[in-house]
């Protein structure tokens, strides 16, 4: 197993194998080209890397980690590892392509990076890929759609989680949009500890092509969605009665929370749908732990606005509001920002109390997106 | 509030329409209300609106207008 290291000083002409000989695009990086084997680790420095990506190595079968060195701990710089659409500069028209794609490729994972858009899809994923996972990345799109799709084949499950990661675009913001044909396909996908922005249309999105069999395995749990039509909306026939597992969800700032195709495609529990007024849409039943009820939820920077707190963004401003209001079954240890959660935990991306500071935090000042409620 | 037994149907005689039909519940699952037994027609509900109600919404169609005519974002 190598390790690779990728600067925007670098040079593709390079061995890449050392941060003084490190190559300098990505999209080489991850090319079928650079010699990048299944289970190599590919550090990436801080900086801005213009540029299209497309996975052409070959990937099978142990995990490749593509790690982004924002804290410095490679290359001694800190810094965000921003990969962007917008090639040539921030005031120019962006590239009409999906920033970085994958079609057919496995056990990839993605860390510390944050992806740009600006009419594609800022994270594509296609075909037969499995077991892809992106962790702790920043999506964004200027596009109309999507800041991260998973396309899947007929047939396939992906085994793929999204955790730790902020997705920000304008309509149905994270799409999972499996092939539906004859047969039960488990597809496999987990979201977990994910803050969703959309201002219309919704933020997570299933749907489907094709029309027969059935689709299953479909897990979001502890993610906060804010704005857009629908928080969580399954709009095809395919998904099974309880198919799409939903808990420890806060989804505000929206008009309806949750809505199925079918009636009870959706199975929820323990969830915070503070939204205007559809709760939920296509139910039979419904969660009994879950509240309709309650202020808003986030707060958006109020304590540095008023001078109460420095807290610059996102944090809560309420205290000892949501503990307990979770449950502890299938939810992630961590939260978004890998504070330990209390058992039971929180709903919501983000603990006002956590236990401590886990493994990779950043320790303080800790800005949070928290379920500010109760 | 919920949504419950809800069915959209497509309706193409005498103009191109949407039926829908659901019952408003609350959270015990208790109905509050109905879309009516045979549920509403959209256009008839969109044309029972006000004037400001319906011009909020056409300022959100023009901007998604735009985009379809133009071909671009």
């Amino acid at each position: 197993m190598a390790t690779y290291y990728v600067k925007t000083t670098g040079s593709n002409a390079s061995a890449g194998t050392s941060t003084g000989t490190a190559w300098q695009t990505i999209n080489y990086a991850l090319g079928a080209t650079s010699g990048v084997a299944s289970g190599d680790t590919i550090y990436i420095a801080a900086g801005v890397y213009r540029e299209i990506v497309t996975v052409g190595f070959t990937t099978s079968p142990a995990t490749t980690n593509i790690i982004g060195d924002t804290n410095g701990s490679i290359f001694g710089t800190a810094g965000e590892v921003r990969l962007t659409a917008f090639l040539t500069n921030d005031d120019t028209a962006g590239s009409t392509s999906d920033t970085l794609s994958m079609t057919s490729k496995t056990y990839l994972s993605f860390k510390n990076m944050r992806v740009e858009s600006a009419t594609g899809y800022a994270v594509r994923v296609q075909g037969s890929s499995t077991n892809i996972t992106l962790e702790k990345c920043h999506m964004t799109t200027t596009g109309s759609s999507g800041a991260c799709r998973f396309d899947i084949s007929t047939g396939v499950t992906s085994n793929s989680v999204v955790k730790d990661c902020i997705l920000i675009g304008r309509a149905n913001v994270l799409q999972i949009a499996p092939v539906a044909s004859s047969g039960a396909v488990n597809v496999g996908i987990t979201i977990t500890n994910c803050f969703i922005m959309a201002s219309t249309s919704s933020c997570i999105f299933l749907l489907s092509s094709g029309t027969t069999g059935t689709l299953s395995g479909i897990t979001i749990t502890n993610c906060t969605t804010f704005g857009g039509a629908t928080g969580i909306l399954v709009n095809t026939a395919p998904y099974a009665v309880g198919s799409v597992t939903v808990k420890n969800c806060l989804i505000t700032g929206v008009t309806t929370a949750l809505s199925a195709n079918v009636t009870d495609q959706i199975s929820e529990d323990y969830n915070r749908l503070a939204c205007f007024n559809i709760s939920r849409s296509g139910f039979s039943v419904t969660g009994a732990n879950t509240i309709t009820v309650g202020t808003f939820g986030i707060d958006l920077g109020a304590g540095f606005l008023t001078g109460s707190s420095r807290h610059l963004f996102v944090q809560p401003y309420l205290t000892g509001v949501v503990n307990g209001d979770g449950t502890a079954t299938g939810a992630p240890v961590n939260d978004i920002y890998s504070y330990a959660r209390p058992a039971p935990p929180s709903i919501g991306v983000a603990e006002n109390n956590p236990v401590s500071a886990g493994s990779g935090a950043v320790t303080a000042p800790r800005y949070t997106i928290n379920a500010g409620i109760n | 509030m919920n949504l419950s037994n809800v069915v959209i149907s497509r309706v193409t005689q005498p103009i191109p329409d949407w039926n829908i039909k659901a019952d408003i519940t609350d959270d015990a699952g208790n109905v509050l209300s109905t879309f009516g037994v045979d549920g509403t027609s959209v256009n008839d509900w969109w044309n029972s609106q006000s004037e400001e109600f319906q011009l909020e919404y056409v300022g959100i169609f023009m901007s998604v207008m735009a985009v379809q005519i133009a071909g671009t974002d």
